[in-house]
């Protein structure tokens, strides 16, 4: 197959340097003082440099269209031409271009020849080089962003550096079952968790060549291991335990809301195959979800939104007082105790809610979502990103949003890079979008993933859902989850038997679940 | 010169059952053509194409798919359908030149599989790229004994990976044939080796395609795209089918054990092909049902918005099915008839023909209502999730192209617009909503966008998705100039015989600018003040004086009936059928 797409790519070539497109020059055009449209748009946006090229549609039906790239640092240029309005740029020129191009930026000039056969130049724009280099693969899930139902779903993992994918799980072999939260430990391949839900379900371990199903469930736990963070040192798991539910908006603003009826926090010992209950035994229907541990691991922060109204359901109202602040615990990894929460962002005083806080490598800043309410921001257009120093305090709304959601993000292994789902395209399916952290103050334009065919993303129907950076390659492929599906999963314990059941399970200890609720977290 | 037919009696055989066979389809079954191609969206775009090549027998299923397109067109369609069950006859009546030659009942050999293809058929979810798996197989076959089979027998295990990857399970079908064929009518001990060989390469792709080249579990790998219908007489005749093909070479081998007599007599030849024709076409008759071919025609109508067509149809073919009903109701929605012509389809389900639960059984259709009704977001989330479901479907890829020009989602739109577009049948249609979305300021003037946009929730509440009934007060709340909920609420009132709900609801009628109150609400009134005594306050409204008469009439007739219960339902049925009034006293 690679071979017929190279011959196709060779003929083509051929075809369009001899097609008749006159060499393009700024001898024989005219300037033009405005900027071409181009899609997605890579104008002035700042790549790592082993980033795959950044191939572009051009939005004139001209009849060829030439684009210069120049590195202005190292006097490399070179031609792209096309007929079609597609700039495809060879992986090998690009690579060239970028490293001659580390620290400075590359210059794109657009040649456009008209049905007169006039050529006109466009603005030039920019694309910034940073220094530093971006994890070289993506792992997220392909998911039709949808209500209750599902199909077929996979994980898969994306070279960065080049086009190349490859699926990690595919759920045809596990019975149709939903595939979530690929969450990886310290950005390594080697050591992940995935949630399976459904006849094949468990969490599943991969640790270096082997993976592990196990059952993690025990009584006092409203509902399954779900939001997983991975402590550094990689012994423990912190998991949200959540009852999740949806309703659907009946006006056009808005299409989904899912939220929780409760949740909990649990730790995992991997090491002994224990859950201990992170939450107060006290609380009484607790709303506490998305787990995230400082790089040092001594403390756990997540997001709060106290206790919440006993029922099985939440009206529109209810839903729109819940407010989640960002809180944190101290963690004693030798007793496996937590301390006291402590508040370190009051959302709830701004009428705002917070999501999935990431601390940066280097311990320094949290980014966090925010948006009017609720714990799940996807469906939130007015989700933005927002940043926390944690030294000094202060936070910002991070230069990266637009006026679509923004959401789910994840930190570069060396902590430069940030990934994060963006909806900018068409306010329905999120993409990932990368950006470049180079301070507090200093926060590139980000791009989104590029693709071979620049006209990917407008035939794409589905989601890229939880981008998550890793150092290398996956080496598990989806038969080996397909083996590991078929074994009996190892049945987790309570770390503390002392424990009596938490007061949120005697109150609200749903047994039947409504036929309804497919799909939705269990 | 005269030149006269070889075997006059294949061409007359094949003619008269491609007749049958197109005369059935084109004619009182040809609803089942509108289900299969409405079952499916073809898109020429690599991004659908991709899937079917993931897997061993995609191709074959891609191939059914893209002929089914076409039954788009109905004669177009019939002839495809009727070809592809033909060819098989032609293709055994050759095959038996190598196995049974010069034998007469080579004719009625050759007819059977496309009999019982063409029975199978008679379920609408057998597809035509199940027809097309057996028709492979005799091509293949026909293949190697015509070309291959006195050649080197290295050629067909070269071969059977590529046929595999092909047409998927049915390669197995063909191995049996090639595998009996060697053992029945070849010499010598290398028939057992070849025969063994062969098996064994069957195997080896089928393990080789699992451990290395498709990530697909085994059993699709070893049941794909074999049909799996749910109905008792399509697997009678499947297993009948998948038998007799597999094991012809046995069949005709034991058939060669007979007295030449009965090979040279066409008495015997056409007495069998006669018997065959005469009960298949028996079984084809016995097996059309025609509540099943009701249903679909009527949501052929809905779906092509042929409303008023819809309307007349369910009226003059009643339907006792509960889709039939619910699209029956949507129609008369549509046309702003619902409360005033209700009754005069059947109504058997009581409300439950009005929303369908949310299920997957409905998944099909809820669509409808919430996208009469105005509920465009719901509208969307059944769209959606049949999508998700079942794949690109016109409906579904029309509908969620709709919903989102009708929300402002235009760059969503697109997607979906460019879905229609790449299709052979649907261009037009995308075409047309792609001119919508050039120039946005055109969709508040559409007949049917502008219309829907009007009517939808104009503040925010949650959907409710066990009782969807609850969704309509909520909507008249948020929009209160919705007229097609107010009239869905009070025909959920009328099938559910709450008069009182009636006559709290009906100072909306002055609201909602009707100059003239629907008979069915008429008729509840007069049930009212008929019994109650009590006259609802109508505002500047009156009851038609036609109503007023019938009611008295309903009421004389009614008493002058009540001495003979046993024969009161009929008596009124056949002057009142069409009324609340009838309804509220006999269902």
């Amino acid at each position: 197959m690679n071979f017929l797409k190279n011959y196709i790519t060779i003929v083509l070539a051929i075809t369009i340097f001899f097609g008749g497109c006159q060499k393009f020059s700024d001898g024989n055009t005219e300037k033009i003082s405005r900027d071409a449209k181009i899609r997605p748009g890579y104008q002035g946006v700042t790549i790592p440099p082993n980033i795959a090229p950044l191939n572009f549609m051009i939005d004139y039906p001209k009849n060829c269209v030439a684009v210069k790239f120049s590195s202005k640092k190292e006097n490399y240029q070179f031609l792209v031409n096309t007929t079609n309005g597609k700039i495809q740029i060879p992986e090998r020129k690009w690579e060239k271009l970028t490293k001659n191009s580390i620290g400075g930026k590359i210059q794109v000039e657009i040649y456009a020849e008209n049905t007169t056969k006039k050529v006109k130049k466009y603005n030039p724009f920019y694309i910034y080089v940073a220094k530093e280099k971006i994890d070289p693969f993506l792992v997220y899930r392909l998911i039709h962003p949808g209500y209750y139902n599902w199909s077929t779903m996979k994980i898969e993992q994306r070279s960065l550096e080049s086009f190349e994918k490859t699926s990690i799980v595919e759920n045809q072999l596990l019975e149709k079952n939903c595939v979530n939260c690929h969450t990886f430990n310290q950005n390594n391949p080697e050591k992940f968790l995935i949630h399976i839900r459904g006849s094949k379900g468990g969490t599943y371990f991969a640790d270096d060549q082997q993976i592990l199903k196990t059952d993690l469930k025990i009584e006092s736990m409203p509902g399954g291991a779900t939001y997983p963070s991975w402590h550094p040192g990689g012994r423990f798991v912190a998991f949200s335990s959540n009852q999740v539910r949806q309703n659907f908006y009946a006006h056009q603003e808005r299409s989904i809301e899912v939220f929780d009826l409760v949740s909990s926090l649990i730790l995992y010992d991997t090491q002994t195959n224990e859950i201990i209950n992170i939450t107060e035994r006290d609380s009484i229907n607790p709303l506490q979800t998305f787990p995230s541990w400082s790089p040092d691991g001594k403390y756990l922060y997540f997001c709060s939104a106290g206790c919440r109204k006993t029922g099985s359901n939440l009206a529109l109202d209810d839903i729109k007082d819940i407010h989640y602040n960002l809180v944190r615990k101290s963690f004693d990894s030798t007793s496996r105790t937590f301390g006291k929460d402590e508040l370190v962002f009051d959302a709830s005083e701004m009428k705002k809610s917070v999501s999935f806080p990431r601390i940066s490598p280097d311990g320094k800043f949290i980014v966090f979502t925010m948006a009017d309410y609720g714990t799940f921001p996807i469906w939130h257009e007015e989700a933005d990103l927002y940043l926390l120093n944690l030294q000094s305090g202060k936070f910002k709304k991070m230069e990266l949003n637009s006026n679509k959601t923004e959401s789910y993000h994840t930190w570069s292994s060396n902590g430069k890079w940030l990934v994060f789902s963006s909806k900018r395209i068409d306010g329905r399916s999120a993409r990932p979008y990368f950006a470049y952290i180079n301070s507090w103050d200093s926060i590139g334009k980000p791009f989104v993933l590029p693709q071979q065919n620049p006209n990917f993303y407008n035939k794409m129907l589905e989601s890229y859902n939880i981008p998550e950076f890793v150092t290398s390659k996956v080496k598990f492929n989806p038969t080996d989850f397909e083996s590991a599906a078929n074994k009996k999963p190892l049945i987790s314990s309570p770390g503390n038997p002392n424990d009596t059941t938490p007061r949120w399970i005697k109150l609200e200890n749903e047994k039947e679940r409504a036929k309804i609720e497919k799909g939705v977290h269990e | 010169m005269n030149r006269t037919l070889k075997n006059p009696g294949f061409y007359i055989i094949n003619l008269l059952f491609f007749a049958t066979a197109f005369s059935y389809f084109f004619g009182i079954a040809n609803h089942i053509l509108f289900f299969q191609e409405n079952n499916h969206l073809f898109i020429f775009s690599k991004f659908y194409l991709d899937d079917y090549f993931t897997q061993p027998g995609g191709l074959l299923v891609l191939t059914g798919k893209f002929f089914t397109q076409f039954y788009f067109h109905a004669i177009i369609g019939v002839i495809i359908l009727a070809t592809t069950l033909t060819l098989p006859a032609i293709l055994i009546y050759h095959i038996n030149k190598h196995l049974l030659p010069h034998s007469q009942l080579s004719l009625p050999l050759m007819i059977i599989p496309p009999f019982l293809l063409l029975l199978m058929q008679t379920h609408y979810y057998h597809m035509l790229e199940f027809n097309f798996g057996f028709l492979l197989i005799l091509f293949f076959f026909y293949i190697y004994l015509t070309f291959l089979k006195n050649k080197t027998s290295y050629v067909p295990l070269i071969l059977f990976p590529l046929i595999y990857y092909f047409i998927g399970v049915y390669a197995w079908i063909l191995i049996m044939m090639l595998i009996l064929f060697n053992l029945f009518y070849k010499k010598g001990n290398k028939r057992f080796i070849n025969s063994s060989i062969l098996l064994g390469v069957a195997v080896i792709t089928v393990i080789f395609s699992k451990k290395v080249l498709f990530f697909q579990p085994f059993e699709q790998l070893i049941t794909y795209p074999f049909p799996s219908v749910e109905n008792k007489n399509h697997h009678l005749f499947l297993y009948i089918t998948t038998g007799f093909i597999a094991v012809y070479p046995l069949i005709t081998k034991a058939l060669t054990t007979f007295r030449t007599k009965l090979h040279q007599s066409k008495f015997i030849g056409t007495a069998a092909v006669v018997i065959i024709f005469g009960f298949s076409i028996f079984s084809l008759f016995n097996s059309y049902n025609n509540q099943t071919s009701r249903v679909i025609q009527l949501e052929k109508m809905v779906l092509d918005e042929e409303y008023n067509q819809a309307i007349n149809f369910h009226e003059k073919y009643p339907s006792q099915n509960l889709i039939a009903q619910y699209f029956y109701n949507i129609a008369l929605s549509e046309t702003d008839q619902l409360a005033s012509r209700l009754f005069y389809g059947r109504q058997d389900f009581n409300v439950n023909a009005l929303i369908l639960p949310w299920n997957e059984e409905h998944l099909n259709w809820g669509a409808h209502f919430f996208y009469t009704v105005g509920l465009i977001n719901e509208a969307h989330r059944w769209a959606y999730e049949e999508m998700i479901v079942y794949g690109y479907r016109p409906q579904n890829i029309s509908l969620l192209a709709k919903t989102n020009i009708i929300n402002g989602n235009y760059k969503r739109a697109h997607k979906y617009v460019d879905i229609l577009k790449n299709t052979a049948f649907y261009s037009d249609r995308g075409n047309e909503y792609e001119e919508l979305l050039t120039d946005t300021s055109r969709i508040a003037a559409h007949p049917e966008f502008g219309l829907k946009r009007n009517i939808m929730p104009q503040d925010d509440f949650f959907t409710e998705i066990i009782s969807p009934q609850n969704n309509i007060p909520k909507l008249l709340q948020s929009n209160p100039e919705n007229k097609k909920a107010f009239e869905y609420m009070m025909v959920w009132f009328l099938l559910s015989k709450n008069v009182e709900g009636i006559i709290n609801n009906l100072p909306m009628l002055n609201n909602l600018n009707y100059n003239k109150i629907p008979r069915h609400i008429e008729e509840a009134i007069l049930a009212y003040t008929n019994s109650t005594g009590e006259k609802p306050d109508l505002g500047d409204l009156t009851i038609s004086n036609e109503t007023i008469l019938r009611f008295n009439q309903y009421i004389s007739d009614f008493k002058q009936t009540r001495q003979s219960p046993s024969t009161q339902k009929n008596i009124m049925q056949n002057k009142y059928h069409n009324t609340f009034w009838f309804y509220f006293h006999f269902k």
